[in-house]
């Protein structure tokens, strides 16, 4: 029973930077029924409940997600304009194009991919006021979805104007976002980069069971004329002359 | 032969190192990359007062600090390039480690189930399962070049494939098995197992083919139908992305004469025209 | 020759050995009326007497003195959402005999401080939830302590 942690903190977890692995995050989102066992006289099958998961802002692992996802439940068909790459980060300074915030610019908090979605810090929220005592009163902002493409514009840090970016490769090779009408180069901000089990790479504490850099790294790799068998044979002292009894492929 | 016989007379043993305390979890972090799990042997549990006989058996259990926690944090997976700069020995000791871990994650994981709780980080045991997938990937590498070398340029270190016709009449890759009898000689295997020809075949054939055609139209069909409404839907889509993600559907002709009204008036009676994107 | 398939086996033929085991095993909890020296594997189907003995003696170092084992049906239980019934995997319990002298005490792996530091935890929880409840049913929380008629 996890419920401080994994109730309250799975919001903040953008999907690409989760550190989980591509199998685990691919099982949320198969909805598998029944799979036919994994032997040579099963034809490999998979039942599935839904073909196309519905996403909201829940992260695909978190309860909120599965429920949604239930056996049983209908869910619309979610129409996303195919990207190819998707181009807004967490931490992006954006500007507004529609709604009652339109015009203004903020930081951007969270991003859902799959529906091309993007959470601005306290613009276009819905403010409710609610009261924990007699006195106390406090206001609860949670912010709305704003689709990319449309509602949403890149700000060029140059003119701090709204601008469209295309990638291009530097020469170096790397990939870069370049602005349209400037052609200044619109950085990917540090804080996409964040993982939920480190803030940057170098910050990362080891846990007992992680190895070393240096023993990860540290090459012992031997060209050898045998295969992986006959030099673990070798070097375990097994000898081997019986000579095998002859076999037919087919 | 007899499959009593053979059973009783195929047994295998295995080749195992002494395996040394070496920590073989493999790396979580971005640059480093972790090691899979420790090997050192569990301590024993405070609980206990006289000292277990079967230590060996503890090694299915997490270590005792472990117990009872909500999260657990490991590293990433072994990548196939880390693995590639290691020797075989290594290798071979590091697969013992992943073992066990793997072991220790799925008993444990069947006792938190057993006990209706709720298992910390099981995205562990697909760390684990991805590193042990590597390492085969990285000895299967080297038998091969093994082979290459030694044998001859078309021979793998792999079970060979072959392009025939199964029992049903379709014609397909299939891996072939090693038998004691020569092909001409296995009548039996040839009844079961051979090419399938007769008027029940022929039937299955032209079944299988037609319902596969028609799979076939109706995939095209569904990709003439998402390529229209996401024209409608977003104008200002990348139209050469578009393209080359659906290659058989000629996108800029329905750009250019397409009705922009909606295909379905239920989407506009419920609302959703507008709301669902 | 293949890296997953096992060369066949004719008397005569060098020994088969196996580099890269990788049968999974999972230790069970025993019952309470088992005898201290017996372990409980649930292992796969596919793996024999011969293969569990061999995997505890030459990986774990653990002395067995026997093994007997049985295939169990896996569960058979209503798909979620569905009419029709699916069932899991077959399994095989493996029961491992040690020597007389030894014993396996199963141990407690969920202590009592955590579990405590978990429900004083959990007790938190449930009451901020009780408190946003309750604010989200009351709707007019401007006219709290005004009498009702006030507004009419």
């Amino acid at each position: 029973m996890r419920f401080s942690t994994v109730l309250m903190c799975y919001s903040k977890l953008p999907k690409r930077y989760s550190n989980f692995p591509d199998k685990y995050v691919k099982k949320q989102t198969e909805f598998i029924q029944w799979e036919t066992p994994r032997r040579v006289n099963y034809n490999p099958t998979k039942i599935r409940w839904t073909r196309y998961p519905y996403y909201d802002r829940y992260r695909s692992w978190t309860q909120a997600f599965q429920a949604m996802n239930k056996p049983g439940e209908q869910k619309p068909r979610i129409w996303v304009e195919p990207m190819e790459r998707f181009y807004v980060f967490n931490g992006d300074r954006v500007q507004v194009l529609r709604g009652k915030d339109k015009g203004k610019q903020g930081v951007v908090k969270y991003v859902v991919e799959e529906r091309n979605w993007v959470f601005v810090e306290g613009l276009n929220a819905v403010r409710t006021i609610r009261q924990m005592a007699e006195d106390s009163k406090y206001v609860t902002i949670v912010e709305q979805p704003l689709l990319v493409p449309r509602d949403v514009a890149l700000v060029d840090p140059s003119d701090k104007q709204p601008t469209t970016i295309k990638w291009k490769y530097t020469e170096t090779g790397e990939l870069v976002r370049v602005s349209d009408r400037t052609g200044y180069i619109i950085m990917i901000p540090l804080e996409a980069f964040k993982t939920y089990d480190y803030l940057t790479p170098e910050q990362y504490i080891e846990s007992p069971k992680d190895s070393n850099l240096e023993e990860t790294t540290k090459v012992t790799f031997e060209p050898v004329l045998k295969t992986f068998e006959m030099d673990i044979a070798d070097q375990q002292g097994i000898k081997e002359d019986r000579i095998p009894h002859k076999t037919y492929w087919y | 032969m007899n499959s009593l016989v053979r059973q009783f007379l195929n047994l295998r043993t295995i080749n195992c190192l002494q395996v040394v305390h070496k920590r073989a979890y493999s790396v979580t972090h971005e640059e480093k990359p972790l090691a899979t799990t420790s090997t050192t042997p569990v301590s024993e549990p405070a609980t206990r007062t006289s000292e277990p006989d079967t230590t060996g058996l503890y090694e299915f259990f997490d270590s005792p600090d472990n117990w009872g926690e909500q999260i657990v944090r490991v590293g990433r997976a072994w990548r196939v390039e880390e693995l590639r700069v290691k020797s075989n020995s290594d290798l071979h000791k590091l697969w013992f480690v992943l073992y066990k871990e793997k072991n220790m994650l799925l008993t444990m994981q069947e006792a938190h189930k057993s006990e209706c709780r709720a298992f910390p980080n099981e995205e562990r045991i697909d760390k684990v399962e991805e590193s042990m997938e590597n390492l085969e990937k990285i000895v299967r590498e080297r038998n091969a070049a093994y082979f290459k070398l030694e044998v001859s340029e078309d021979a793998t270190a792999e079970r060979s494939m072959a392009f025939r016709m199964d029992q049903f009449g379709r014609w397909r890759w299939q891996p072939i098995y090693e038998h004691f009898l020569p092909y001409k000689v296995s009548k039996n295997w040839r009844t079961v197992f051979g090419p399938g020809h007769g008027k029940d075949v022929n039937e299955f054939i032209r079944a299988w083919k037609e319902r596969r055609r028609n799979a076939e139209y109706s995939k095209l069909k569904r990709q003439h139908y998402t390529v229209r409404n996401l024209l409608r839907r977003f104008p200002s889509i990348d139209l050469d992305y578009l393209q080359r993600k659906y290659p058989q559907v000629p996108v800029q002709h329905y750009k250019d004469n397409l009705n922009f009204e909606p295909e379905y008036k239920n989407l506009v009676s419920r609302g959703a025209y507008e709301e669902l994107h | 020759m293949s890296f997953r398939y096992y060369p066949m086996y004719l008397k005569g033929n060098p020994q088969l050995r196996v580099y890269l085991p990788n049968f999974w095993m999972k230790l069970l909890k025993p019952k309470e009326n088992d005898p201290k020296n017996l372990v409980t594997f649930k292992v796969p189907v596919q793996m024999t007497d011969w293969d569990i003995r061999n995997y505890l003696e030459k990986i774990y170092n653990v002395p067995v003195v026997g093994v007997r084992s049985q295939v169990k049906c896996g569960d058979i239980k209503p798909a979620q959402g569905a009419k029709y019934l699916i069932k899991d995997d077959d399994y095989r319990l493996a029961y491992i005999s040690l020597p007389k002298d030894k014993e396996f005490n199963w141990p407690n792996l969920f202590p009592d401080k955590k579990i405590e530091e978990e429900e004083t935890e959990f007790k938190k929880f449930k009451k901020a939830m009780e408190i946003e409840q309750k604010k989200g049913k009351r709707q007019n929380w401007s006219r709290h302590r005004v009498p009702s008629w006030f507004g009419v």
